[in-house]
Parts: C-alpha cells; structure tokens; sequence
C-alpha cells in the first residue's frame, strides 16, 4: 500500500471505528494516565477531532483552520520501546519505536483518540516508521524538500501544503478558506510568542527558573486541545516568574553554569540529561531544538497576501539536521550562545539519529573555533547508561567551573 | 613528593616506541607489578600534628578504593588502597579505619571523594567527578600539558589537559572493552592475575581477538584455548584489545605526549603496547593510581567541587565572581 491519503488496513479501520471507546487495558492503566484517557474520550464525544503531529514540521495551521486539535505525539518515554521493537529493528532512534510502541500498545490517550496523525518526510527512520503506522491509525504524510536552497523547495512546499489541506477539508468535510488560515497564524504567532518569552527568562543571570521546569511546561503543553488557553497559562506563568524575581527570589543559583542543549528532541531526556545537569551545578538556558528556540523562534508572516505561502515558508525556514545542507543551525546557534550567555554547550544525540550525529561534527569544530566548551552525548531513553550520563555531566559542568 | 618533580625522582617509566621496541626487555627494568589493591610503594605517614593542615582525596573505583593525603604545602605524604568489594560504602569505612590507624582521623579533615562511589562517603565534605581529578592528578605527576589515559576498572577515559586544567575530555561507551575490568574477566579466564596476564602477553604473538564486547571475546577466549592456541598468544591478543580499543578512543584527542593513570599504570608491556599503537610516548609513574586521589586532595583548595555546600563564602564569593567576569567577557566578545 503506498497511498498515505486512505487507509484500508482492518486494523486501522478497527482504531477509526471505535473513535470514542477505551483501550482493551484501560483498567490496567494508572490513575493519571485514566484521567488523560478520560479527557480526551469526553472531548471527543463532544465533537471534538485530534489531530497528532509528529513533528516541528506539521503545518498546524491547517489542522486548528480546519476545526481539529494538534496533539504533540513524540514518544518520550522507554515504556513503550520493547514492544515496538517487536515490529520495528532496535538499533533506531528511541523517540520513533516509543512513537510507534505508543501506538501498537494502545497507551498513549492522544495517540488512541487521534482521528488522523501527521507525519512528514523528514529522517529516513520517521518516514518508514510512518507506514508501519498506517496500518495502526488513519495516517498522512507531507513530503518535505531535502533542503532549502532550490529555488523550487518553496514553491512544492507550499503544494504539499496545498494537498494537506484539501485531505483534511475532504476527510473531515470542512472548508479552510486563507481567512480561517490567517487566523490560526495570529493565534499560533501569539503562542510562539509566548513560549519565546518564557525561554527569555533565562536569559537573566542567573536565570529566572530552572530549565527542567521550562521543558516539562512545554512538554505538557503539548497535549493541550485549547491553543488560546495554553498561550494564556504561558504568558501568567511567565509574568508570575517575573514578578517572583522582580521581588528578589532567585530559584537558580548565581553559581550554576549556563548550558545550551542543542541537537536531536530532548524531550525524552528531561530526566536523564536535564535533571542531571540541574543536579550538578548547571542550568540550562537556551534549548536548541525543535521545543525550544530553534523553532518557535519562527513566526509566520500573518499580514503576508498569500498566507499559504507564508505558512509553508515558515516551516521550511526550521533548521533541523535532516536538510542538507543545514548550515543556519550554526549561525543560529551562535546568535543564541550569545544571547543566553551560555557557558557551555550539549548536543544531544539519540541513538541512531544520523542526521544529527554526523552534523555534530560541525557543531564541534564551530564551537571549538569560537572557544565554546563542547559536549556530544550519544543515549537513548533507557536508564541504563544513567549513571554513566551523571558523570559524564558533572565532569563537563566542572570543566566549565574551572 | 612535590609536584612535577624530575622523571628519575618519580621512577618515571615513560617509554616511547623507539626506545623501548621490546617489552621483554622493557620488563625488568620496570621491577615487580603490583596487585591493584596493595599500596605501591606506601608513603609512611608523617607524625600528624595540627589536624587542620591536612587534605584528604578519596577515590572510590569500581575495582580499588584509594586515599591521598596532603599536607599543608601542598606535599603528598601518604597514600593507600584496598579493594572496593562488594560495596563502595563499606569500601569508605574500611579506607576511614585504615587512615585513622596510620594518624589521619578523617572526621576532623577536609575531604573530597571522587570515583562512582563518590557518594558513598558520608564523612567527605565535598565531591568532584573522577575526570576533574584524574585531571588534576596527572598535572600534578606529569605537568600541565598532555592528553591523560585513566583505564579504569569499569570506564576508560581520555582528558586533554591545558594549563593544568582539563580542557575536554571522553569516555568510553557504555561497555567495558578497553578497560580494566576486561582484563579482570580474561585473566581470571586464563587463570592469571591481570599482571600475569601483561607479563605474559610480552612473550607472545597477538591471537587474533575481534570482539569487542567482554562476554563476545570471553567465547572467543575459550574457542581459542580449545584450539589449543598458546596462552601468551591469547593474553598478548587481549592486551592487543585493549590497547586498540584505548587507542581508538585517544586517537579523537591528539596529543604530542600522553600520561597513563589508574591501575594499569605499572605495566610496562601495556605502556609499550600503547606508545606503538599511538605513535608517540605515553608515560606513567606507580603513584599514578593514586591520581584521581591526588586530585581530589588538591581540589579541597581549588573551590572546584560540585557539592560546595562546604566550601567558606570567600570561596564561593570568589567563584561567582569569576562567572559573571567570564560572562561579562562573552557578551562583549568579538564574535
């Protein structure tokens, strides 16, 4: 089956058709994880469809124009990885096979309810991934340009953005007209605004909370069907944690070093690397990637004549390791090493994501020119190189003390 | 001892390729391997006077727990170790026992751990990462310049020293191909303690051994004893490993000169081994066991520690001045 706009397979006819009843092993569940099973339940029998996106990539203006909720589907968590590694070879990257477990394990509330998950052609593992998907959930694939340098990539861009659109006026007999577009634009500008101000708090020395805090609002916000009131939580957090340094409270030591993470989704490493960091004297300030700066940084041209155009351009424009080449990573990245005051700098790198391992050869011979202290670490959303990881951590974080 | 004391005070071992082609020759000169465990060539304690001009740098390794003690001017005037055993908390209260008995009553002393079971050591006042100390050891014992080689019992690390502080470093990845720990388990499978099995490995030619992961090679260890492949030929294929396993991974830090620490640091065909495979000389003295020991004893005085719930407010004071000039610096820098 090569079409990604139907699905025939019976066992995502079967997810389609049961639309609003739980999982076989509900009961089975958690107290929290019932309650998101809950709620996502409810808001679709009130009419509600969601959406899941995959990736930084997925053009949600469509999505919120055509009346859907977008849902954040990344897997973060190892939970799901040895059942997806029934399907899908081991030596992947973990945030695809928990992606994909999440599905085939019927655990994730969002994934579950979603009447149609997006995905892109970004990394070769993702693209593939997706079609295994397909034959567990209504699925739909953009596919994006290697890159940004033909004078053509907007222009197919924009087509592919053309094609989603009218996939999801005729699956969801909606009409998305450019007002309804240019209006999803201005609220998605305003919630990017207000993610871009609450990275800016860190930007206080020392910083004004601390950096797993900021991921794990971001990664909650992820799962929010309101965009209008997810973008208000945001702007009262900031001004709250604004107000509480304004009063002289400062949750972060002056001493802590300031670190930049950089490279592949961190979103499965809040534990892992980001506590370990916070434990042991340093702070992250700056996140550069696809939930942090690199990419909300990115607004669309909302007064633009042909929003269409301005959308995709938008999109086009992030900077991630599957374009090649990918060369405003790297001026970027020294923009925001500048702007954050950043002492020292940690790629992350997920098991098998070769569009960044590679790239970071880049990023470590562009840092060391500008005498940034540099740290490449390679890992997965296992615990079991954890203890390796804090030392690891520490040591650079000492080395940056010196 | 002080500091970057000439070569010959140190008993400084360094052996560069092309001076010392042949292990076997190599061997003698070097005098008897040590067991890991027992103390190389014990400092005897000084009569402690003043309790307060001590400094203490523990070391608790997965393999052999270490202690250093320094005095007042800075001067190493003893040094211990006994294995870690089964657990590193009990490691740290034999090593408290033993340091009590030789006159240094660690309760009363500044201390700093370091080592995986760096946090096992209630009566430390501070901790650091066993790359910090290693680092600062090797500056110490070798000079301020070079690329360090800790062979550790579970982790193999490479650490760029520039003006005596560590520059960058790298580990080796979660497995234990090219570290001590290797040896550990392919000794014991050829019935030999880990200095036998170097001696031995002088005296042979390299059995081809391709694993690189520990259980792999133990299979590959024991098909070749059923072949009945010559034991020196084994044990010099596992050194052979190791060495290029270390290489490897110290090939991503060039460096003009490198310093070999940790429990390997007296074995002379091992230091030969890897001077061959990296082209240049990689040197080592027998208190370089006791490097991350020794530095963490130099770090009480640095300020340069983690956990610096301990350290005077001048210290800190100190050490947040100094980040906010270096941030001052960046935000006006030329790029």
């Amino acid at each position: 089956m090569v079409t990604q706009t139907t699905v025939s397979s019976p066992k995502a006819a079967t997810a389609a058709s049961a639309a609003t009843a739980l999982p076989d092993h509900f009961e089975a569940f958690a107290d929290a994880r019932k309650l998101s099973f809950i709620k996502a339940k409810e808001f679709k029998e009130s009419g509600g469809r969601l959406a899941g996106y995959l990736c930084s990539f997925a053009p949600l203006e469509a999505l919120d124009a055509g009346g859907l909720a977008a849902v954040g589907l990344c897997g973060t968590s190892n939970e799901t990885v040895p059942d997806a590694e029934t399907v899908l070879p081991k030596n992947l990257c973990p945030l695809i096979k928990s992606t994909y477990g999440f599905a085939l394990t019927q655990k994730c509330p969002f994934t579950y309810f979603s009447d149609i998950i997006i995905g892109e052609t970004t990394c070769d593992g993702k693209k593939k991934m997706y079609e295994l998907l397909a034959d567990l959930k209504p699925v739909y694939v953009l596919q994006l340009p290697q890159g940004q340098q033909r004078p053509y990539a907007a222009e197919i861009w924009k087509k592919e953005l053309e094609l989603f659109i009218a996939e999801i006026e005729q699956r969801f007999a909606v009409q998305i007209d450019d007002a309804a577009l240019r209006q999803a634009a201005t609220r998605r500008n305003r919630l990017r605004q207000a993610l871009v101000e609450l990275y800016a708090l860190q930007q206080a020395t020392p910083p004004m909370m601390s950096g797993v805090e900021i991921m794990t609002t971001i990664l909650q916000g992820a799962f929010s069907f309101d965009i209008e009131e997810y973008t208000e939580k945001l702007q009262a957090l900031v001004a709250e944690k604004r107000a509480a340094y304004a009063a002289g409270q400062r949750p972060v030591a002056a001493s802590a070093r300031r670190i930049l993470l950089t490279g592949c989704p961190s979103g499965g490493l809040v534990q892992k690397v980001g506590m370990a960091i916070e434990e042991n004297g340093g702070v992250i300030v700056c996140l550069d990637d696809c939930m942090g700066e690199r990419t909300n940084r990115l607004m669309v041209d909302d007064q633009a004549e042909d929003i269409c155009q301005a959308i995709s351009d938008r999109y086009l424009e992030i900077h991630c390791a599957v374009m090649s080449p990918n060369a405003t990573r790297q001026d970027n990245l020294l923009e925001l090493i500048k702007r954050y005051q950043v002492d020292g700098v940690i790629e992350l790198v997920l098991q098998a994501c070769h569009p960044f391992n590679i790239e970071s050869a880049h990023i470590s011979t562009l840092l060391e020119q500008h005498d940034i202290p540099y740290m490449k670490l390679e890992t997965d959303y296992s615990p079991s190189d954890s203890g390796q990881l804090q030392t690891r951590i520490a040591a650079f974080i000492e080395t940056l003390a010196q | 001892m002080k500091p970057h004391t000439a070569p010959g005070q140190l008993g400084q071992i360094g052996l560069s390729a092309a001076v010392q082609p042949a292990a076997s020759e190599a061997a003698p000169q070097l005098g008897r391997p040590a067991a890991p465990a027992s103390p190389i060539a014990p400092i005897a304690p000084t009569a402690p006077t003043a309790t307060g001009q001590y400094r203490i740098g523990i070391d608790i390794g997965s393999t052999v727990a270490k202690a250093a003690v320094l005095d007042a001017t800075g001067e190493l005037i003893h040094t211990l170790s006994l294995p870690t055993g089964y657990s590193s908390v009990d490691a740290a209260e034999r090593l408290a026992a033993a340091l009590a008995a030789d006159g240094f009553a660690v309760g009363e002393l500044p201390v700093l751990a370091t080592g995986y079971g760096r946090i096992s050591v209630p009566w430390a006042s501070a901790v650091a990462t066993e790359i910090t100390c290693h680092g600062r050891g090797a500056a110490w014992l070798f000079g301020p310049d070079g690329v360090v080689l800790d062979i550790g019992g579970q982790d193999t690390k490479v650490i760029c020293l520039a003006a005596g502080k560590v520059r960058r470093f790298l580990m080796n990845d979660k497995c234990s191909a090219g570290t001590g720990r290797f040896l550990d388990i392919m000794a014991d499978r050829l019935g030999l303690s880990p200095d036998g099995l170097a001696e031995l490995a002088a005296t042979g030619r390299p059995a081809a051994i391709s694993s690189m992961c520990t259980v792999f090679a133990e299979s590959e260890v024991i098909s070749l004893i059923g072949q009945g492949t010559p034991r020196a030929d084994i044990a010099c294929g596992l050194v052979e490993s190791v060495v290029t396993k270390v290489a490897s991974l110290a090939a991503q830090m060039p460096g003009d000169v490198y310093y070999l620490t940790g429990g390997l640091c007296e074995n002379s065909y091992m230091l030969q081994r890897l001077s061959v495979q990296l082209g240049t000389e990689v040197q080592s003295v027998p208190l370089a066991r006791y490097a991350g020991a020794i530095g963490a004893a130099l770090l009480i005085d640095t300020g340069q520690i983690t956990d610096n719930a301990e350290l005077g407010a001048d210290q800190l004071v100190a050490g947040q001045k100094a980040h906010q000039r270096s941030n001052a610096e960046k935000a006006g820098g030329s790029w």
